[in-house]
């Protein structure tokens, strides 16, 4: 218990040591586009980097999420910045962190739940599909105990698919990396405990919702020995089962298609505690025609931040360009959202009556809407995934040395010229740490199998390597010190990373 | 009591203030800083504790701590930094320990050289605390969902507020308890009044969320109350330190009468049996533990046992249980496939875990020298083997299938089995072994880390003996020498082979040169007394040969009876019994000393002295022992 106790005194003081209690944050929405990142880092001047950094890339939308403690900003609603309207959003604020919340929980549940296995095009019912399972897990978290969720994330990538080459043969198990992407979501839940009686009944829930849905579902495998990456196989995905389910739902209209042509980014962000992200969710889970194609969860800072990407159905360019003009941002979050609502529906559908109000646990966040974006389907192109980590002592200006890790590694990747076309590197996923004289991150790049097997063929492993080597000479360069080994790392499998 | 009684009690008993608090947000984030380092003691290299047995329930401690100010990382660096402003001069301020506050007894700090070190007084660690705790709990006060007293307390009441905060700050700055104050009825007419109201407040939120969003905070602020945080100055210029302090020991109380007759009849063939118990912070990743005896006296077996597994028992135990039930429900009517393969999940995790536990006890049995603890751990290593084994069975297709659940040989009966045998056998408990040769010191070390965030519990306990046996060895002779006098002394007195007859009555009853007889029986006895090896009584020594000295001293005793009996010219019967009891004594004394307990294996040994019951096969009654001290002081919660 003493680490907990160890951990809340250190969260008192890192805010303390810093000018302000405050963490200053800043969301930005995007269409998502390779390097986008490494360019809204690469403007930042010195000692306004981010302490903390998340960004995720998905169905044609990028959201980057940056947290600084200790600079003085607004507490209140959150500004929106100047950028074009139609393409990128950038929303300001600042926040007091919730310094009870305990991000390293020791016993946590984590799975992936597969929404659909190869979809051709994003559709109403996979939106509905991603936000009944998103409120089903968060739902589970707070009967569990009223515990917090930990992530969220959706689009994931699939655990790797085992195969026996020589019948079962030493030697013979080989494992195929999935796709970079897939509509499935991955979760991280706390446990009240780190026993059996404390993990089977919350599994046996998410399981039983899967089974009656005919979702598949991973756990991640709690085997001494196995690490993050690792999955064990519960439910195989039952597809015609899984598209039964919600077609009824997403068929109302289908005169006008039911295709999720277009979204409206939406980020909450709040004091991170245990219920948020379940009262967010249940208060758009009352609206029956607005699905949710894109999600992340995840504190940074201290603060929870909770982005979704909201369907919009009937979404030609010239109604997003309309719903852009008229969208809203700032403000109560509970009004915000009602407002949004007639822009997901189709056009001149009246908005359904709605009972249900923002819970007070997420009432007090903050919200930022937008811009609405064409969705663009991640399958069209297969991409295998690069998943990156690093470790790093930092100096005094953590953001700095934040900035100097991705850029470096955009650099890297840059050079290992893994274009092909149209198609370029780009970062799925990402999220950096700082504490304890560290800085530290994961992430997954995917590259297009095509370029990758040009360069490297059947050779990931080189990719990777090479990878390595070209973002350890960029990092050289850049802070002027040599990077040791094993600070960087870089593989096709999240559990084989150092 | 814990921190939110303590903090309740405490703000009945104060004044409403009016105005906060007297801190800065510098002394803040200092005052946390040192909490963080004290919990986690990241830059304590080593732990040596060096345990001096000078008497019986008599022993001095003292503690050397291996600092590497490298490994402290940059925010607690930057705190030390800090801290240099707390009274100037060059010196960083670092915490070492964290000691229980259960002694007055002042801790001195000296380094490699001698020298005492300079240390921030409790008062000002205190304040620095006091002050961090104040700023947070406000922070996470500003966080909890908006309700209406909440909101009152923090942007309207603020009385209440600082109520709040001088109640932490006296608790932690004063070093005193508070007690549960009596609650009155209040007068006729009188009501609440503004103070009342604003107290009112800060308990009604304090009570909302005491077993919630500030339940870790509470206790925080009962470890940061009920501990002291030992803050030296240290040069920051140098990495390596080395520093020693002495703080006392608790000793069990003193066993019953009855007990202590019974230990000292059994000192001779059982020794002298010490227990020491401690406890490590987590975050410590070496612990070495030195045990002095006084001269005369050796450690003839010692081990070291600590708690690390025992969370892990605390999990797997219960786990099989319910397993078993799972494992017997899924065998009479099997569910779907989710529910199968979660429980396969689960059964794997669970039996690896036990696999793993079972492998280090293995381990450490063979690192002892000592045989392969299958026999105590019969259940637990056929899980072990199953889970490890990689094996599978064939399906009726022909093809290997590697589930678990399908092994013959898991039973429900069998986790059951290994559940009750992870409690019985105490597997939680690891064990390390002195095995150099009996001499007056014994080490015994332990490798980290513990489990996460947990201190653990170590328990050392040594057999002390008679570095010779020649104190036993002597006053048996003693005592045959006395009886064979005895009995020479009345067969010459009564003329006679056989001194105990009738025809011995008179000649005893009428012995001539009386006073030359007594001379004989005092002088020779009492010379061969002084010569025997008896220990002082109160030392361990003194102990171990305490049965020895209580057969000398019934030898000596006799003879002065006797003695006695010559010079009173008492009657030849009385004379005849008191010869009779001079040789009989003496003899069943002799014979006494001569006993010998049978020796256990050595693992059985162990397991009487107090070693964790997997070590032996076979069931052992532990033999409690002569004296039991604990460590006053936790380094950690």
């Amino acid at each position: 218990m003493s680490g907990a106790l160890a951990d809340l005194a250190r969260a008192g003081y890192r805010v303390l040591d810093e000018p302000s209690m405050q963490v200053v944050l800043q969301v930005r929405h995007r269409v998502d586009r390779p390097g986008g990142l490494a360019a809204a880092l690469a403007d930042l001047p010195d000692r306004t980097g981010f302490d903390e950094l998340l960004c995720v890339g998905g169905h044609g939308v990028g959201v980057v999420a940056g947290t600084r403690t200790g600079d003085h900003g607004e507490v209140g609603p959150l500004r929106r910045g100047a950028l074009d309207p139609g393409v990128e959003a950038v929303f300001h604020g600042a926040d007091l962190p919730n310094l009870a919340f305990r991000q390293d929980f020791p016993d946590r549940l984590e799975g992936i739940v597969v929404i659909e296995d190869e979809p051709k095009k994003m559709l109403l019912r996979h939106g509905l599909a991603v936000l009944d399972t998103l409120t089903h897990l968060a739902a589970t978290a707070r009967a569990a105990g009223d515990l917090p969720l930990l992530s969220l994330q959706c689009p994931a990538q699939l655990p790797p698919t085992n195969t026996y080459r020589d019948g079962g043969d030493t030697g013979g198990r080989a494992g195929e990396a999935a796709r970079s992407s897939s509509l499935a979501v991955r979760f991280a839940m706390a446990l009240p405990g780190p026993g059996a009686a404390q993990r089977l009944p919350v599994a046996e829930r998410i399981a039983a919702y899967c089974t009656e849905h005919g979702l598949g579902l991973w756990l991640r495998d709690t085997r001494p020995g196995f690490r993050a990456g690792n999955w064990f196989s519960v439910l195989r995905h039952n597809r015609p089962q899984a598209r039964r389910r919600y077609r009824r739902a997403a068929d109302r209209a289908r005169s006008t298609g039911n295709a999720a042509e277009g979204c409206i980014p939406v980020t909450l962000v709040g004091p991170a505690r245990p219920g948020s992200t379940l009262a967010v969710l249940r208060f758009l889970g009352q609206f029956p025609e607005i699905g949710v194609i894109g999600a992340t969860m995840l504190p940074l800072g201290g603060l929870a931040f909770l982005t979704l990407q909201l369907t919009v159905i009937g979404a030609s360019k010239a109604r997003l360009f309309a719903i852009n003009g008229v969208l809203e941002g700032g403000g109560d979050p509970e009004r915000v959202l009602r407002g949004l609502v007639p822009h997901l529906l189709r056009e001149g559908e009246p908005a359904p009556a709605h009972a249900e109000h923002l819970g007070s646990r997420a009432r007090d966040h903050r919200i930022a809407v937008g811009p609405a974006l064409p969705v663009l389907a991640d399958n069209v192109v297969r991409r295998v995934s690069i998943w990156v980590s690093w470790r790093l002592p930092s100096g005094p200006d953590r953001g700095a040395d934040l900035r100097e890790v991705v850029l470096a590694l955009q650099e890297a990747l840059d050079a290992l010229n893994l274009v092909d076309g149209r198609e370029v590197p780009a970062v799925e996923y990402l999220v950096c740490r700082s504490g304890s004289g560290r800085v530290r991150g994961k992430g997954k790049i995917a590259v297009g199998r095509n370029a990758a097997d040009r360069r490297y063929p059947d050779r990931t492993d080189t990719l990777c390597a090479e990878l390595v080597e070209a973002w350890s000479g960029a990092l050289d360069r850049r802070r002027g010190r040599a990077v040791k080994p094993g600070e960087l790392a870089a593989s096709e499998f999240e559990s084989r990373l150092g | 009591m814990g921190g939110a009684e303590a903090l309740q009690h405490a703000l009945t008993g104060l004044a409403v203030p009016g105005a906060p608090p007297d801190t800065t947000t510098a002394d803040a984030a200092v005052g946390l800083s040192f909490l963080d380092t004290a919990l986690r003691l990241n830059h304590v290299r080593r732990l040596t504790e060096r345990l001096t047995i000078s008497d019986h329930r008599v022993a001095h401690r003292s503690t050397q701590v291996d600092l590497s100010l490298r490994l402290l990382d940059a925010g607690q660096l930057r705190a030390t930094a800090l801290s240099r402003e707390l009274r100037g001069g060059s010196v960083s301020w670092v915490p070492v320990a964290l000691l229980p506050r259960t002694t007055a007894v002042p801790v001195d700090i000296r380094d490699a050289a001698g020298t005492r070190v300079p240390r921030l007084t409790e008062h000002e660690v205190g304040q620095l605390v006091a002050a961090g705790l104040c700023r947070l709990l406000r922070g996470i006060l500003e966080n909890l969902p908006g309700d209406p007293d909440l909101d009152r307390l923090l942007h309207k009441a603020h009385e209440a507020e600082w109520l709040l905060q001088l109640a932490v700050q006296r608790l932690l700055t004063e070093r005193r308890s508070p007690r549960e104050p009596r609650r009155r009825a209040a007068p006729d007419g009188v009501v609440d009044g503004h103070g009342a109201q604003n107290r009112a407040l800060a308990e009604r939120v304090l009570e909302k969320h005491r077993d919630g969003e500030l339940r870790d905070y509470l206790e925080l602020l009962e470890t940061a109350r009920t501990h002291d945080l030992v803050v030296v100055g240290l040069d920051a210029g140098t990495d390596e330190h080395l520093l020693t302090y002495d703080t006392p020991l608790v000793v069990a109380a003193e066993a019953s009468r009855g007990r202590r007759t019974g230990n000292v009849l059994r000192s001779v063939s059982d020794g002298y049996g010490l227990e020491y118990r401690s406890g490590i912070s987590p975050g410590i990743p070496a612990y070495h533990l030195v045990v002095d005896t006084e001269p005369g006296v050796d450690i003839a077996r010692m081990y070291l046992s600590t708690d690390a597994d025992e969370a892990v028992v605390g999990t797997v135990a219960p786990d099989l249980v319910l397993l078993a039930e799972r494992v017997a429900e899924e065998r009479r009517a099997p569910g779907d496939r989710a529910r199968h393969k979660i429980l396969e999940l689960a059964v794997q995790t669970t039996l690896r875990t036990l696999a793993e536990l079972v492998r280090r006890r293995r381990w450490e049995c063979a690192q002892a020298g000592l045989p392969e603890p299958d026999g105590s751990m019969v259940a637990c290593a056929t899980l072990g083997r199953i889970a490890v084994g990689g094996e599978g069975v064939r399906t009726r297709a022909g093809e290997v299938d590697s589930s678990i659940l399908l092994h013959p040989l898991l039973t429900p009966d069998l986790l059951r089995a290994a559940a009750a045998e992870l409690v019985e056998q105490e597997v939680g408990r690891d064990l390390s072994l002195e095995n150099d040769p009996s001499s007056n010191r014994a080490h015994a070390y332990w490798r980290g880390p513990g489990p996460a965030g947990a201190t653990v519990g170590v328990v050392a306990a040594m057999q002390l003996r008679d570095t010779s046996s020649s104190g036993p060895r002597a006053v048996r002779t003693y005592a045959l020498a006395v009886a064979v006098a005895g009995y020479v002394l009345a067969a010459f007195l009564a003329d006679s082979f056989w001194p105990f007859g009738s025809a011995a009555t008179a000649p005893l009853s009428r012995i001539p040169d009386a006073d030359a007889v007594v001379a004989v029986l005092l002088l020779v006895p009492g010379f061969l007394y002084t010569r025997l090896p008896l220990a002082r009584p109160h030392t361990v020594a003194g102990h171990l040969r305490a049965l020895p000295r209580m057969v000398a001293h019934c030898c000596i005793g006799i003879v002065a009876m006797v003695a006695l009996a010559i010079a009173a010219a008492l009657p030849g019967v009385l004379v005849q019994v008191g010869f009779a009891v001079l040789i009989v004594v003496p003899l069943l004394g002799a014979a006494v000393l001569e006993y010998r307990r049978r020796e256990l294996p050595e693992t059985g040994e162990l397991v009487r002295l107090g070693a964790p019951r997997w070590v032996h096969t076979g069931r052992v009654e532990r033999a409690r022992p002569h004296t039991s001290f604990t460590s006053s002081v936790r380094r950690g919660p």
